[in-house]
C-alpha cells in the first residue's frame, strides 16, 4: 500500500454518489441543496531530497461560491481557494 | 471507492514507469529512475550544468467514485536546495525520452510555482478524469547547477501534487 492511498487517511471522508453526504471519523457533513456539492482536495508532497512523502486531504463543501473546508477539527468558511 | 493516485517517473524511449509516490527522485546526469550516487551532476567551472530531465505524471490505479479534476503542482516558493542550485520546469502533453537540456531556455523557475500560483497540469490533457491510467500533463523538471554550488546532496525541498476528487 502506498502512502498516497487516502482510504486509510484519518481525515478522509466517504462521499456518497449524490456528492452531498460525506462520512468520516469526525462525523457526517451534508449539503442539503441540490446545487451544492462535496469533494476532497488531495495533496501528495514529494521530498525531492530523498525524505519521506507525506499526504494531506481536506473535505470541501461548496454552495453558491462559498466553500466550507473541513480539515479535522479545523473548519474554514470562505469564497477563496485554499490549498494544502 | 477512494481513488489511488501514484506519481510515476517516466524513463527511456519506452516510457518505463517507476512509482515514486513513496520514493525518492534523484536528479542525475543520465536518464534513470535509480536513486544511487552514480552519475552525479558535475559542478561546472562556469555557466550552468543541467541535469537530465525528470518526467513526472500522475497515474490512477483505482478509479474515483466520480472524477478527478484540478490537477496542479506547487512548491513552498523558496529555493532551499542550496547556493548555486536552481530547479526548473515545463509542462508537456506528450512524452519524449528525457534529455539533458543545453541550458534553461524555455524553462520556468520551479519555485515560482506556489499554492497561490500553482502549475496547471491540465493544459493539454484535460479532465475530468474518470477511469484508471495516466492522467493530466507531464511535469518535466530539471536541476541547474552553477559554479557556486558545493559538493554533496542538495538541501531538502518538497514538490506538492494536488487534485480534487469526488
Amino acid at each position: 500500500m502506498t502512502k498516497a492511498d487516502f482510504s486509510t487517511h484519518p481525515l478522509n471522508f466517504d462521499i456518497d454518489q449524490s456528492n452531498r453526504v460525506a462520512t468520516g471519523f469526525l462525523g457526517t457533513v451534508r449539503v442539503i441543496e441540490e446545487r451544492g456539492r462535496l469533494f476532497q482536495r488531495r495533496a501528495v508532497k514529494l521530498d525531492l531530497s530523498g525524505g519521506s512523502t507525506t499526504t494531506d486531504t481536506v473535505l470541501i463543501a461548496e454552495l453558491d461560491g462559498v466553500k466550507v473546508y473541513v480539515h479535522g477539527a479545523d473548519i474554514v468558511i470562505t469564497r477563496h481557494e485554499l490549498k494544502l | 471507492m477512494v481513488a489511488t493516485v501514484l506519481i510515476h517517473e517516466k524513463n527511456g524511449a519506452g516510457e518505463t514507469d517507476t512509482d515514486k509516490t513513496s520514493g525518492t527522485i534523484r536528479y542525475r546526469s543520465n536518464d534513470s529512475a535509480a536513486t544511487d550516487a552514480s552519475n552525479p551532476i558535475d559542478i561546472p567551472g562556469a555557466g550552468e550544468q543541467m541535469s537530465y530531465e525528470k518526467w513526472l505524471r500522475l497515474s490512477v490505479t483505482v478509479a474515483p467514485d466520480n472524477n478527478i479534476t484540478n490537477v496542479e503542482a506547487y512548491t513552498d516558493g523558496a529555493n532551499g536546495m542550496g547556493t548555486g542550485v536552481a530547479a526548473y520546469y515545463r509542462v508537456v502533453g506528450s512524452y519524449a525520452t528525457p534529455a539533458e537540456p543545453a541550458d534553461n531556455d524555455g524553462l520556468t523557475d520551479l519555485f515560482s510555482a506556489t499554492s497561490g500560483s500553482p502549475i496547471d497540469l491540465e493544459v493539454t490533457n484535460t479532465g475530468p478524469f474518470t477511469g484508471t491510467g495516466d492522467i493530466a500533463d507531464y511535469l518535466v523538471t530539471t536541476l541547474g547547477v552553477s559554479s557556486t554550488a558545493t559538493q554533496g546532496n542538495t538541501g531538502s525541498e518538497t514538490l506538492t501534487f494536488a487534485y480534487d476528487e469526488s
